[in-house]
């Protein structure tokens, strides 16, 4: 388990050169991304190539055409800080008080945690998903002599279906239509500001309901390696209000990928685009992701310029488990933190 | 080619094509099966042999109680999964005991092959039928479970009942293909 999480922190210290003076309100990159798997974030979201995962529906529609069999699942993940869920839950659902305030400057300085649960089901040329419950949280609290407060909450419900046809044996097209409900917070306080009268302002949660449609290709050559080019538009459709905090424009997601033929195993290689909302550097938009499925085994591992990963799921008939390690990049100002999180998964699949 | 991988397919076990089967095909296609049943086999016999002993470790090593749970049930699926290679490895496919009592019988090349002809245009049959329950199942249950979403107060539960009558819709149309 520690050689998995040293792992994770060895690939972090070979990623790309990092931004400076990251703004500390910068938005963490799970909230700009609907792929909440643990199979996805395994790969470090480089998953636009990936057909290894399975534990989801895929991050590109166009994959469904290549699926030869159906299956319906049910399964919940759950990372990090369980008291971090509390806070969540309440920063969201209730009414919060000076008290609950003054007790967040009183927690741990990094606070992650991550919970969702899900029902899936895969067919060939369809997938739905439907995510009742997923709640993300992120605090930090920096400044010890002055404390200042970094909160991100996120709770969401997701419907979403997709659907992906063969063009020929090289290339084939999909699409996915989401309704997607968001209540989050985004925000930074201080201690003075806390204390003040109406310092409750800075957590009312806001709320956001969309419709998207999201379209998608994947171009697969039939050479050795089985290459593959890949791209989906993300964010196309309709938001019934649209905040600064949450990045909401169309874009383009670009991704190439491998499977070098082996004679044991199967072995994915994936690089992906992913626009960086905090950075306009290109190579702080990459994701690289790797999996490797072994007999009832899929070995994953990913990096990109916020975070590393490394963990292993396994599945057989109706159980399917998984475990993620990841360390992620807090960066403000001069001074950077890590956040080590573990990720669990368990899934009962029919 | 008679027998084929599905189109824009890369993974997933040698699909047999009931077409045109003969002898000839079906031997050769019967070899690479048996030769990929092996290596799949062994694979799951070496994860599932790694999966209980890392997950002994894990469940050792870790403090976290979720990931603890992992590697416990870790264990259990790896023994399960040595199980399941086993089978494959020895077992294999569901044509095998055609091939063996083909290969050891008398019969001449054109006999296996009339045999063959029979044997898959009934496989044919059979796999049709098949999806048509299965098309007409999933179309009942997303007729009930839709009928429930519309009926139902409860946000949650209406959500939760129109997902499985949606799900048995895109089910029903996937199998009538």
């Amino acid at each position: 388990m520690k050689t998995l999480a040293l792992f994770a922190m060895a690939l972090l210290a070979f990623s790309p050169v990092y931004a400076q003076n990251v703004l500390s309100t910068e938005l963490p990159a799970k909230f700009d991304s609907l792929q909440y798997s643990l199979g996805a974030r395994g790969v470090g979201q480089a998953c636009l190539t990936m057909s290894n995962l399975g534990d989801s529906v895929p991050c590109q529609p166009a994959l469904l055409a290549k699926r030869t069999k159906g299956n319906f699942m049910a399964q919940a993940a759950f990372g990090n800080s369980y008291e971090a869920i509390e806070n969540a839950n309440h920063l969201l659902n209730k009414d919060v008080d000076a008290t609950f305030m003054k007790s967040m400057f009183e927690q741990n300085r990094i606070m992650e945690m991550q919970a969702n649960g899900e029902l899936v089901f895969l067919a060939p040329h369809f997938s739905a998903q439907f995510i009742p419950y997923q709640i993300s949280y992120t605090s930090v609290i920096r400044n010890k002599s002055y404390p200042v407060v970094a909160l991100h909450a996120l709770q969401s419900r997701i419907w979403a279906v997709q659907t992906g046809w063969a063009l020929n044996e090289e290339i084939a097209v999909g699409a996915e239509a989401s309704f997607n409900e968001r209540k989050f917070i985004h925000t930074e306080f201080d201690a003075f500001e806390a204390a003040a009268e109406d310092g409750e302002r800075f957590l009312k949660p806001r709320t956001q309901n969309s419709a998207l449609f999201e379209p998608g290709i994947i171009y697969s050559p039939n050479l050795a390696w089985r290459p593959k080019l890949s791209a989906k538009i993300e964010g196309i459709g309709h938001y019934n209000h649209h905040y600064d905090e949450l990045q909401d424009e169309p874009g383009i997601n670009v991704g190439i990928g491998a499977t070098p033929p082996l004679r044991w195993g199967r072995l994915e290689l994936g690089i992906d685009y992913r626009k960086n909302p905090n950075s306009n550097y290109f190579l702080e938009s990459l994701h690289a992701g790797v999996s490797y499925q072994f007999g009832h085994m899929t070995a994953v591992s990913g990096l990109s310029s916020t975070s590393a990963t490394a963990g292993i799921m396994f599945g057989l008939d109706s159980i399917r488990a998984g475990i993620i390690y990841s360390s992620t990049r807090i960066p403000f100002a001069d001074d950077v933190e890590y956040a080590q999180s573990i990720y669990s998964q368990f899934g009962l699949q029919i | 080619m008679l027998f084929s991988t599905v189109a824009f397919a890369e993974d997933g076990p040698l699909e047999l094509n009931l077409d045109k089967p003969n002898w000839s095909n079906f031997k050769s296609y019967m070899m690479e099966r048996k030769n990929s049943d092996y290596i799949n086999g062994l694979s799951y016999v070496i994860s599932g042999s790694v999966a209980t002993v890392g997950g002994i470790i894990g469940y050792e090593t870790s403090q976290d109680p979720i990931a603890k749970a992992v590697f416990g049930l870790s264990q259990s699926i790896g023994i399960a999964a040595i199980g399941y290679g086993a089978y494959q490895w020895n077992i294999g496919s569901e044509h095998n005991s055609v091939y063996a009592a083909l290969s050891r019988s008398k019969l001449s090349e054109n006999q296996r092959n009339e045999f063959l002809e029979n044997y898959f245009a009934h496989l044919k049959v059979t796999k049709k039928k098949t999806r048509l329950i299965q098309a007409v199942t999933h179309g009942l249950v997303a007729g009930l479970n839709g009928y429930y979403a519309a009926k139902e107060k409860n946000k949650d539960l209406k959500a939760a009942f129109g997902f499985i009558a949606g799900i048995n819709v895109l089910a029903a149309i996937s199998y009538s293909f």
